[in-house]
């Protein structure tokens, strides 16, 4: 049975050209964001493993208490590692900390409470954890990194907005840029879709092609932007570990996966989405007339 | 009731123009009707409201006992496959072949691209455009463009054609050539067709119903 996208098989190149280059770019940029996310979040899981809430025991705590409250603490919603220092521990570390022996502190008795050391699941949820530890009764004193780490978070928080309003504004861009498109093409064709009218085709017959065109624009864009993205930050990594190899670089095996879905699925639905925006505008506009 | 009925019809562009005055027209099943009148008498405007290109300002129009004056736009596309159309403009799309004109109301109707191609074939040779088929249809004179019209107007063999003026620009001879084939299918096929001109000879040439319209009124029927 001929299809009805076969009913414009005239399109015009320019069109098709002007469609796949702005979703195109517009999935580059869009990848590149994708990579700026994941290494962020790369970053936050090194900064997570590094800011660690301590919270402290009474010297006169029984180890009963202890274990209570780790258990509590464990069940906590925010919660991703607890680890217990006891008070052997606690002056081990003191002492290898100041480079200091036993003896140097002249000390009786373990002056060093027993403390629980907390990890957030994510990061930026640290303030609120070490909030829901402070109401902990047991507890005297709960510690975390202060100002710099709520300086280090505000940044965090920052970035990880910006980027989302930026994805939200690229995708906006986009679908203006795909939707102006395939309408400048469904406006090259009052001619046919005059005829087709006349002829007897359904809404759905005469908006087929246009559909197909967007998503072919956009999965083809896609395509070609998570190709050439690949290709870019293999190159980019390379020279980033190399240059900076203490940095905590993510792997670029990391990025296929993400970036392919994203661009052939974000894409796919750009072109869809932008190709049925042009339809409705087109079809109330006419019906306007 | 009429296969084709306009009943008190009104239809009065915004412009104030009266283009159709209290028609009041029945026509019959496999009827050949020639709407004569001169331009400007309404004869486009009566062939629009069939085609629902135009809506009445006021009146009813039924076709095959459905009214088709107040049909929901969603339904539009039914009526359309079932009529076969020679527009005054042509509406071609020249940059497509005279093949893929030909076949476009196949194509709505879904038939499927082997028997479409048959039936272009024998519409081809009908219209005597066989040697033209892959013929862009920009290239084509004035008078292979209205048989093309034609062919593309009969080739899903639809019950009710309408020619609005379809020997607009063509020699004497071309013209009876189109008319007699209009005239032959309508004897073939029982179907009815109404052609609007404003040719005396074409309407003296054949024989069938004259309705006269002058100033959008009926005045012979």
């Amino acid at each position: 049975m001929p299809k009805s996208k076969e009913a414009f098989h005239h399109r015009g190149t320019s069109y098709i050209v002007m469609g796949f280059l702005s979703i195109f770019i517009t999935q580059l940029l869009l990848n590149l964001f994708i990579f700026g996310y994941l290494e962020l979040e790369q970053m936050g899981g090194v900064w997570q493993s590094s800011f660690t809430i301590r919270a402290f025991f009474p010297e006169e705590v029984s180890p009963e208490v202890v274990e209570d409250v780790k258990e509590r603490v464990k069940a906590l919603p925010l919660v991703g590692e607890v680890k217990l220092v006891d008070s052997e521990e606690a002056k081990s570390r003191f002492l290898s900390y100041f480079n200091l022996q036993e003896e140097d502190l002249g000390l009786e008795e373990n002056p060093f409470p027993p403390s629980l050391e907390v990890q957030a699941q994510r990061v930026e949820e640290l303030p609120f954890l070490a909030q829901e530890l402070e109401k902990i009764e047991e507890f005297e004193e709960v510690f975390y990194g202060g100002e710099n780490t709520d300086a280090l978070l505000r940044f965090y928080r920052f970035f990880l907005t910006a980027g989302g309003l930026l994805l939200l504004a690229l995708f906006v861009f986009s679908l203006l840029v795909v939707t102006t498109v395939i309408r400048a093409s469904i406006q090259a064709r009052e001619t046919e879709i005059e005829v087709w009218n006349l002829m007897g085709a359904t809404k759905r017959f005469i908006r087929a092609p246009f559909i197909y065109q967007g998503v072919m624009e956009g999965l083809s864009g896609g395509v070609t932007a998570f190709v050439v993205s690949l290709v870019f930050f293999h190159f980019l990594l390379d020279f980033l570990n190399t240059s900076f190899p203490l940095f905590f670089w993510i792997n670029w095996e990391e990025l296929i996966l993400p970036l392919g879905v994203v661009s052939i699925l974000m894409s796919s639905f750009l072109g869809f989405l932008g190709a049925l925006l042009a339809c409705n505008s087109i079809e109330e506009e006419s019906a306007k007339k | 009731m009429g296969f084709l009925e306009f009943k008190k019809v009104y239809k009065v562009y915004p412009a104030g123009v009266k283009a159709l005055d209290n028609v009041n027209l029945s026509i019959e099943k496999g009827e050949f009707v020639f709407l004569w009148g001169a331009t400007g008498a309404g004869k486009t405007t009566l062939m629009k409201l069939i085609t629902r290109e135009e809506l009445p300002t006021s009146g009813e129009v039924w076709l095959e006992r459905c009214k088709i004056s107040s049909l929901e736009d969603r339904y539009l596309p039914i009526l359309r496959r079932n009529l076969g159309v020679v527009f005054q403009d042509l509406k071609l799309v020249p940059h497509w072949t005279v093949f893929e004109n030909l076949i476009s109301p196949l194509l709505v109707l879904g038939v499927k691209k082997r028997d479409a191609h048959r039936l272009a074939e024998g519409i081809l040779d009908l219209v005597h455009l066989q040697d033209k088929k892959h013929h862009k249809t920009e290239w084509l004179s004035g008078g292979e463009k209205q048989k093309l019209c034609l062919g593309r107007a009969l080739i899903h063999r639809p019950h009710l054609v309408l020619a609005d003026e379809p020997t607009g620009n063509l020699d004497g001879a071309t013209a009876l050539g189109l008319v007699g084939t209009l005239f032959e299918f309508s004897e073939r096929s029982g179907a009815t067709v109404i052609i609007a001109t404003h040719s005396e000879k074409l309407v003296n040439r054949f024989p069938g119903r004259l309705v006269v319209l002058d100033k959008g009124k009926i005045i012979q029927s």
